[in-house]
């Protein structure tokens, strides 16, 4: 039987009381741990699933750490958040996941850009794509159950 | 694994993710808007810097290859999403 990947929401705290949310001192955000392994090493990172936006991105400087050569690899470019010119080279990785019961392994093209990222941004191309999410904000947990489209193992 | 020629460090996720959620806010608070290095057993914080490149550049300065951690960027309590 085939079971879910959860992760618990990461609580960020807010300088100032968040208004929208009633004044709560923290934001929650569905963080979650994710291995990026590359053609000669990997790095465990925390990358934001972000289900209302395109494209998988990471900073360039993991794609260095990984043995990945962007230098001839396709360009996309774009605008993203604020309408922010953004370009980024695209490249194949493996993903695992492993939320320390259930881990999933798959290939997938993902972005790489020299502009400035919070963190590594988990979206529909390359990641959700593959997966049926559930984002419970009661119980803070986002599910991961892997879908017909999931390559990996 | 496809890492030609360097070991895929066993990172025991169980262990870290159950470790990393104990790390005091208090001491994530002073990597505001840094890159952390965080041990693969998740329990302290071993290496940071203003970016990423910093970041690694200062944990293979102690010897501890990046591999063998987790990164994470900690965002200012200001910044939203």
């Amino acid at each position: 039987m085939v079971l879910s990947l959860h992760y618990r929401y990461i609580h960020f705290p807010a300088k100032r009381p968040v208004i929208t949310l009633g004044g709560q001192n923290y934001r929650a955000r569905p963080v979650i741990p994710v291995t990026i392994i590359g053609p000669s090493n990997s790095r465990l990172t925390a990358g934001l699933v972000d289900p209302g936006a395109d494209d998988t991105i990471f900073h360039q400087t993991f794609a260095q750490h990984l043995g990945i050569d962007l230098s001839s690899a396709p360009l996309m470019t774009g605008s993203g958040v604020g309408m922010v010119p953004l370009s980024m080279r695209i490249a194949e990785v493996t993903f695992r996941l492993h939320d320390g019961r259930e881990q999933r392994e798959w290939r997938a093209l993902v972005g790489f850009t020299s502009a400035k990222l919070r963190q590594p941004l988990l979206r529909y191309a390359g990641f959700l794509q593959y997966f049926t999410a559930k984002f419970d904000t009661v119980n803070e947990d986002v599910e991961l159950d892997t879908n017909a489209n999931y390559p990996g193992t | 694994m496809p890492n030609n020629g360097k070991p895929d460090v066993a990172i025991d996720m169980a262990t870290f993710i159950r470790n990393r959620r104990e790390i005091p806010q208090s001491v994530l608070a002073e990597y505001e808007g840094q890159w952390i290095a965080i041990s693969g057993d998740g329990t302290r914080v071993l290496a940071s810097g203003p970016d990423l490149e910093t970041a690694e550049a200062n944990l293979a300065a102690i010897g501890i290859p990046g591999n063998s951690v987790g990164w994470e960027r900690i965002p200012a309590e200001d910044e939203w999403f």
